[in-house]
């Protein structure tokens, strides 16, 4: 049996950008959870053929699937799939995704023993759905990082070279993503999908 | 040094200092509490100066409303009610103060507001029960100081009653002993230097040796004793008077010119009465720390041309003394029938 843990690497792919930002506890707790039947289904980025499946899991939990068609022919390969369980609720005036890493049995198990070595993490996505079009935005990094490093955000974290994890607790993540969201300078330019099922 | 104490615990005693001092401390703990990193940042110095505006805020209205209103005057359950309403307001400020006040005086800085209720009612139930504590033990220490006054007000006015007694006894006493002696020396008897002797004894103890707040009971005896000697130069029948000790009076203190008040009583109301079957029975019993004193006499008519400003002056001054340095440690009765007055008096030594 093979465990295979998939680091956050969605935002990588999306942004083309090499740093993020990560928190150990989730944005949610299982009351704020909600359901979303209308992002049900999959989502397509056609300039980079990449695409986002969305379907329900249990108990307001979906799958989120990031894939990526590398034959440009329109079917998708096992291995550029990214899976994570996604929580989906309001913070404030915003809608937004929390992706955690989807364990699935699959493949081999010989990098069980590496992987026991990640401590998996949530990513958190800023979501906008206007009317075919799914809007995906991710927390600006660098913004993020100026106002780190100039103490004007109080809020428990670490600092790497190239992500930043948010230590703090669900409540203190939640009062501070509330605040924060309101920055316009808070969030990159979104990656927008289009429904195609 | 002197001085330099005294300014020091002057500086102390104003309460404005005490006040600045405390969250001075408070803001000096909470700072390193509420630091994020090992490092104190600006945003830590901003989180604690505001943590401490719900903080102060809760803690004056406990201070100068509810404490005074509720607490002082003993309102218990009103005053639980009010802590309950005051942690509603303390919530609300402290609320306000990072949503919105924040936002307003530190733009740019992101701040956020306990929101775990357990965690912020602790930090409530510290600090209102710090400053309550602190409050209560300032009245503590006030009432132990005003105790320490009125007891000092209470021993000096029993030193002024005491006085007031000597007064009160000298005079009479004093003229007629005197004209006791000035007839024994007319009739040039023999033993009128040792009455001289006697009534000089008894003048030396009761303005030289009585002034302390309790004297040696042997010594209060042998006063007593030549009292009444010299009250026996002007009876009829001394063999009337009869006085007796029984027990061990060495090493025990009474409060001085207590009894004598008593025994004076019995040969004004006794002795002095125009009734046959004139007597003063005086009786001293000494147990371990207990002391009994039994005076009777016969109910006589007082001779004496008393003031009525002063009647009965000298049993409730005794009364007065008794109750101060006695306490609940004594036990006076007053037996008045149609022929015999008795006085009992049981004091715990």
């Amino acid at each position: 049996m093979k465990t295979k843990y998939l680091i956050p690497i969605l935002v990588v792919l999306i942004t083309a950008q090499s740093c993020t930002i990560f928190s150990l506890n989730p944005l949610y707790t299982e009351e704020d959870l909600m359901e979303v039947p209308d992002l049900v289904g999959t989502w397509e980025e056609p300039d980079e053929h990449e695409y986002v499946s969305i379907e329900l899991l249990q108990n307001n939990k979906y799958l989120f699937r990031y894939m990526e068609d590398l034959r440009k022919d329109g079917t998708f390969q096992e291995v550029d799939t990214v899976s994570y369980e996604a929580g989906f609720l309001e913070v404030g005036n915003h809608f937004f995704a929390d992706l955690y890493p989807y364990y699935h049995d699959e493949g081999s198990d010989e990098s069980e023993y590496l992987f026991r070595n990640f401590i998996p993490t949530h990513s958190i996505l800023k979501i906008v759905k206007e009317g075919n079009e799914l809007q995906l935005y991710l927390f600006n990094f660098d913004r993020l990082q100026e106002l780190f490093e100039q103490n004007r955000i109080r809020i428990k974290h670490q600092m790497f070279d190239d992500y930043i994890v948010i230590t703090a607790s669900t409540e203190e993540l939640q009062k501070f993503i509330e605040k924060y969201a309101d920055d316009p300078k808070a969030f990159e330019d979104p990656a927008i999908f289009r429904k195609i099922e | 040094m002197l001085r330099m104490g005294a300014f020091i615990k002057n500086i102390v005693q104003k309460s404005i200092f005490l006040h600045i001092l405390f969250w001075a401390l408070s803001y000096y703990f909470l700072l390193h509490h509420f630091s994020i990193s090992g490092e104190r940042s600006i945003v830590d110095y901003i989180f604690t100066t505001l943590f401490h505006l719900s903080l102060i805020s809760a803690v004056y209205i406990n201070l100068y409303f509810l404490i005074p209103r509720f607490l002082n005057k003993q309102h218990s359950w009103k005053y639980v009610i009010g802590l309950i309403l005051l942690y509603g307001v303390f919530y609300g400020i402290h609320i306000f103060t990072f949503d919105i006040l924040s936002d307003l005086v530190f733009p740019g800085y992101y701040l956020i507001a306990f929101y775990d209720h357990v965690e912020l009612f602790k930090y409530f139930v510290v600090y209102i029960g710090i400053t309550t504590l602190f409050i209560l033990s300032k009245s503590w220490f006030e009432l132990i100081e005003s105790r320490k006054e009125l007891a000092e007000k209470e021993t000096e006015m029993v030193q002024n009653e005491l006085k007031a007694l000597r007064a009160q006894i000298n005079p009479h006493f004093l003229f007629n002993s005197l004209n006791s002696i000035y007839s024994l020396t007319l009739n040039k008897k023999e033993n009128a230097p040792q009455v001289i002797l006697k009534l000089s004894d008894v003048l030396r103890y009761m303005i030289y040796e009585s002034n302390e707040s309790f004297v040696d009971l042997g010594k209060e005896l042998v006063f007593i004793e030549n009292y009444i000697d010299l009250q026996k130069l002007r009876t009829k029948d001394a063999e009337a008077v009869n006085f007796k000790v029984d027990g061990v009076i060495e090493g025990q203190k009474v409060v001085p010119l207590i009894f004598i008040v008593l025994i004076e009583n019995a040969f004004k109301h006794g002795m002095k009465g125009d009734t046959k079957n004139q007597y003063v029975h005086i009786q001293f019993a000494v147990e371990k720390d207990k002391l009994e004193l039994i005076v009777e006499n016969n109910a006589g008519i007082i001779d004496d041309v008393e003031d009525e400003r002063f009647k009965g002056l000298g049993l409730e001054n005794v009364k007065r003394r008794l109750d101060l340095l006695y306490r609940d440690r004594y036990r006076l009765d007053i037996d008045h029938s149609e022929n015999s007055f008795t006085v009992k008096l049981a004091i715990t030594l």
